[in-house]
């Protein structure tokens, strides 16, 4: 048990008491529908949550709230620009005198480092890191949130340094952690470590760390459709394409969580390119989709990534009309970046692949 | 160096046993439906191995006054070797072995573990058996605890098996027939094989779906009857069936039960049979999490239990059936609408919001639903189509538990604004708005003000005059064309700006952390925010007419009224937009006293 979590149910236990049973309830279903995907319930769990704290006069609860809510929108509905106030009002709100105290305050800043990583992760990489390193400064490992913030640093490393810096940081947050008595801390920030060890084309260990997640990882709705997506990710790479595309969930599983339209169009991307699907009109369709919900939300950089591939895969399948609206809409998004970092180049390499297509 | 020993690894029978009788299962009543299990399997085999005609049955005998509970069936029985190599072997089932070479379906057992169960609840488990095999030959097995057992020759009984329990003190119990017979009731109602408490069949009634009635009427009071017997806390409005599909075999029933829900009520049961046996009562999670209203039973033969046999494995198989269920709902609540139009009322008027919550999970239910349910306004509860059609296509919406200057506004206009604190209000409005048209306008927020507040262009004498006569620190003036034209001005802080310049003075940096506030200022940067509230003049308004001509004449008493106005208007809100309430309602004071002098 953290902190945080000994001051949740205490919270819990006193509402109820006091006659509030309807906000101990939300407090504890909120976590749940986030982590289970199921986000329409928990915005509508959390504004009647927040009505009622304000109501009540509970900031803590109120800070609470609303980082989950946040939760849902950034971490796992993916929102960039589209979060950003909400972000900001609730790093105000949680450094108030009121609520400073609160376990969950640090919480708002990790909100706003991971909105600005998906409006443009590379791009705001060193005030990522910036704000991660300042908040790992004020925890430990009895923390629920250390695991999370290491995560965020992971993540900024990277963006900046490399895969290699970010599982070496990875691996000493880990040690850290099991010192303090965590089992399995590896699999309480499993995202980060994944996208490394695939980076580094680390295929083995990144299919045993997913073994790990099955048995001993978060057993939540998201984090298994997560593995599940992640494996047939790793499977393709490992060209076990039949079991990749057994392991990969349908669409259905996917739409309601953005957070996995980058993996999911990796995954597609891949069983397309080993001939395990066909590369047709509705993948396309598909990854339009990606596209513009992420556009719309503007988290600029993967969006302009995904309408790369996306514009590939149009130019594959001979829809060169389609690619060069992916092309179109990659240097919208560019001008958009902080830095471009790369954009250019790839703005550069579709184009250049669309006028051969067109000359031929 | 000297090679590695090979040591088999020790066990603690006795240890064993405490840990499989006292934590294996969470009901002492398992150890019922284990026995009948394992009589059953009995019964099975026998009509598989021995050719000889023979009429199965199942009965338990519950006798109050010794404290003992007999299980007994007219199955195949045991020999000596099968006692000793089965029955008195944990985890070696006959049943598994079996199943290996009979793809009979209807066996149950799985684990070897069921006989176990009787240890938990009894004080000496004695047992006698004749084997079709043998049938001149009786066995008794006595064990107190399962570590060690007798086996002494008995005379013959007819061939099949009886089980006897001397239970526990703390089970006596489980002797009395009343409380038996419902329990016995629902671990067996879907057994096909018939069984007795005492004299008394227990599981005479087929379940609906097995044999449908095929007159429609009574059919339908058959399911409501069934579902009854099974939901334990609500009446059952109406039932909706589950079918086998190509991904699922699931079988069964659901129903909608008779109790007031809010949003996230979770009063969901399910019970789900494995081969005609109860296996989990409470299998609620095969349901989808927004049918908190619903109750049901089913039965699989593809979901898999664990080694408890109470729960059951999170597989392929599971998720198969979880998609099944929705689908059975989803069509079936369709069903309703379309069939019974007075239960399908009762549905709503029951579990409004949460079928709220449940439209917004599933498009299909979207579809259903979306011009039937009802969003709690300021004007009473009323379906979306109803709140746009008496507000210019428009959703107004507060987040606030109290109004603000909107409050007032809408109230002149009778315009409902919908109580986006409730659960699910808020999502259902956008979804409909995106799907039929129309705009969710989120009072309280910058973007709500512009929808309320249309911009109208003013010359620069008249804007200067306005401003000179009605704004006070920190306001700008916007002039505006806004309903009701009654309402001549309205205060209204700036969001934006209040987060801009709490961000970006001196004093955040006292409390918040360097970094986090760099990258909080990134965005208030941004923000093109100058003015702590906005003074929206309404050039719709007769009185703002009537000043706008007055221009180069005394407008002092005309302006405090005004100003006292907008500041009432204004109402209590926080911020920097706020005015101070006292002073101004004094200068209203004056002002109707100047009046009064000059009448």
């Amino acid at each position: 048990m953290s902190l945080l979590w000994d001051w949740v149910f205490a919270a819990r236990r006193d509402l109820r008491k006091q006659g509030h049973a309807r906000l101990a309830d939300i407090l504890g279903l909120l976590p749940e529908t986030v982590c289970d995907d199921e986000h329409t319930r928990a915005d509508a769990l959390a504004a009647e949550g927040v009505a009622l704290a304000t109501e009540l006069d509970l900031p803590w609860i109120q800070v609470y709230l609303r980082h989950w809510q946040l939760q849902s929108r950034v971490f796992h509905r993916m929102e960039g620009e589209s979060a950003l106030k909400a972000c900001v009002d609730l790093v105000d709100f949680a450094h108030r005198t009121e609520t400073q105290g609160c376990p969950q305050a640090v919480c708002a800043v990790q909100d706003l480092a991971g909105c600005y990583g998906f409006v443009d992760g590379p791009g705001f990489a060193a005030e990522r890191l910036a704000v991660a390193e300042e908040a790992l400064a004020r925890i430990d490992p009895s923390w629920g949130c250390f695991a999370c913030i290491s995560g965020e640093k992971a993540g900024a490393l990277r963006s900046s340094a490399g895969p290699a810096a970010a599982l070496a940081f990875l691996d000493a947050q880990t040690a850290t952690m099991t010192l303090a008595g965590k089992r399995y801390p590896a699999q309480d920030m499993p995202d980060e470590r994944l996208e490394a060890l695939i980076e580094l084309g680390r295929l083995p260990e990144a299919l045993a760390f997913l073994d790990e997640g099955d048995r001993h990882g978060h057993q939540d709705a998201h984090h298994e459709r997560l593995r599940r997506i992640d494996r047939a990710r790793v499977l393709a790479r490992a060209r076990r394409l039949d079991e990749a595309a057994r392991s990969l969930p349908g669409i259905d599983e996917v739409e309601a969580t953005p957070l996995f339209f980058v993996p999911y169009a990796d995954a597609l991307d891949l069983l397309i390119r080993g001939g395990q699907l066909e590369n047709t009109p509705e993948v396309g369709a598909t990854l339009t989709h990606f596209v513009e919900r992420l556009r719309a939300q503007g988290v600029l950089r993967h969006a302009l990534e995904l309408a790369e591939l996306a514009g590939r895969l149009a130019l594959a399948r001979g829809a060169t009309d389609d690619a060069e609206l992916h092309l179109a809409t990659m240097r919208d998004l560019a001008r958009r970046l902080r830095k471009p970092l790369g954009a250019l180049e790839r703005i550069a390499g579709l184009a250049a692949e669309i006028a051969g297509e067109l000359q031929r | 160096m000297t090679e590695a020993e090979v040591r088999a690894t020790g066990v603690d029978i006795e240890g064993l046993m405490t840990v499989l009788g006292d934590h294996l299962y969470s009901t002492p009543t398992v150890a019922l439906r284990e026995l009948v299990q394992n009589a059953h399997d009995s019964c099975v085999r026998r009509r598989l191995e021995d050719p000889a005609p023979f009429v199965p049955r199942i009965t338990v005998l519950a006798d109050p006054q010794a404290h003992t509970l007999a299980i007994e069936d007219t199955g195949a029985g045991l020999t000596r070797d099968e006692i000793i190599r089965y029955l008195a072997t944990i985890g070696a089932g006959y049943t598994r072995k079996l199943r290996e070479t009979s793809a009979d379906p209807s066996l149950i057992g799985l684990f070897g573990l069921g006989f176990l169960s009787a240890f938990v609840v009894s004080e000496r488990t004695s047992l006698f058996t004749t084997s079709y095999q043998s049938p001149t030959e009786g066995w008794h097995y006595q064990s107190r605890n399962g570590e060690r057992y007798t086996l002494d020759p008995c005379a013959a009984r007819p061939v099949g098996t009886r089980v006897v329990l001397t239970l526990k003190e703390r089970f006596h119990a489980l002797a009395d027939p009343d409380a038996l017979r419902p329990i016995l009731a629902r671990y067996c109602a879907l057994l096909p094989l018939p069984v007795y408490l005492g004299d008394e069949r227990v599981n005479d009634a087929p379940p609906p779906w097995r044999e449908p009635d095929p007159h429609p009427v009574r059919h339908h009071r058959s399911c409501l009857a069934f579902a009854a017997r099974f939901e334990r806390r609500f009446e059952p409005i109406c039932t909706v069936p589950v079918v086998a599909t190509p991904g699922s075999d699931a079988q069964g029933l659901l129903w909608i039960q008779d109790g007031l829900t809010y949003g996230t009520s979770d009063n969901r049961n399910l019970s789900v049979f494995v081969r005609g046996m109860l296996l989990d009562d409470d299998a609620r999670e095969l349901l989808p999490s927004w049918a908190g209203f619903v109750g049901g039973v089913l039965e699989s033969a593809a979901l898999t239990p664990t080694a408890s046999r109470e729960d059951l494995q999170r597989d392929e198989a599971f998720r198969a059936v979880q998609r099944a269920l929705v689908d059975s709902l989803v069509k079936g609540l369709a069903e309703i609408a379309r069939q019974s139009p007075e239960a399908w009322r009762r549905v709503l008027s029951r579990h409004n919001e949460a079928l709220l919550g449940a439209a917004l999970c599933d498009d299909r239910l979207f579809t259903l639903l979306a011009d039937e349910l009802t969003l709690p306004t300021s004007e009473g509860d009323l379906p979306v189509r109803t709140v746009l059609d008496r507000s210019d296509r428009k959703v107004h919406v507060t987040l606030a538990r109290r109004g603000g200057f909107e409050e007032m506004l809408f109230r002149a206009l009778q315009v409902p604004i919908a109580a986006g604190t409730r659960y699910g209000v808020v999502p259902m409005a956008q979804r409909y708005c995106d799907r039929h048209g129309g705009t969710v306008v989120q009072l309280g927020t910058s973007d709500g003000d512009r929808q309320i507040f249309r911009r109208a262009e003013l010359d620069a004498p008249s804007r200067a005059f306005l401003a000179r006569e009605l704004l006070r620190p920190g306001q700008e003036l916007v002039p505006a064309r806004f309903a009701p034209a009654e309402v001549p001005l309205v205060v209204v802080p700036d969001r934006d700006a209040e987060l801009k310049h709490r961000i970006e003075s001196d004093a955040a940096d006292k409390r918040i952390a360097a970094g986090a506030l760099s990258l909080a200022r990134l965005y208030t940067g941004s923000l093109d925010a100058r003015a702590a509230a906005h003074l929206y003049v309404n050039l719709d308004s007769p009185a703002i007419r009537a000043l706008l001509a007055a221009q180069g004449r005394d407008v002092t008493a005309a302006v405090k009224l005004l100003r006292a106005l907008g500041a009432l208007m204004t109402g209590a809100g926080e911020g920097a937009g706020r005015v101070d309430l006292l002073t101004t309602l004094a200068e209203y004071g004056d002002t109707i006293c100047t009046l009064l002098r000059t009448a």
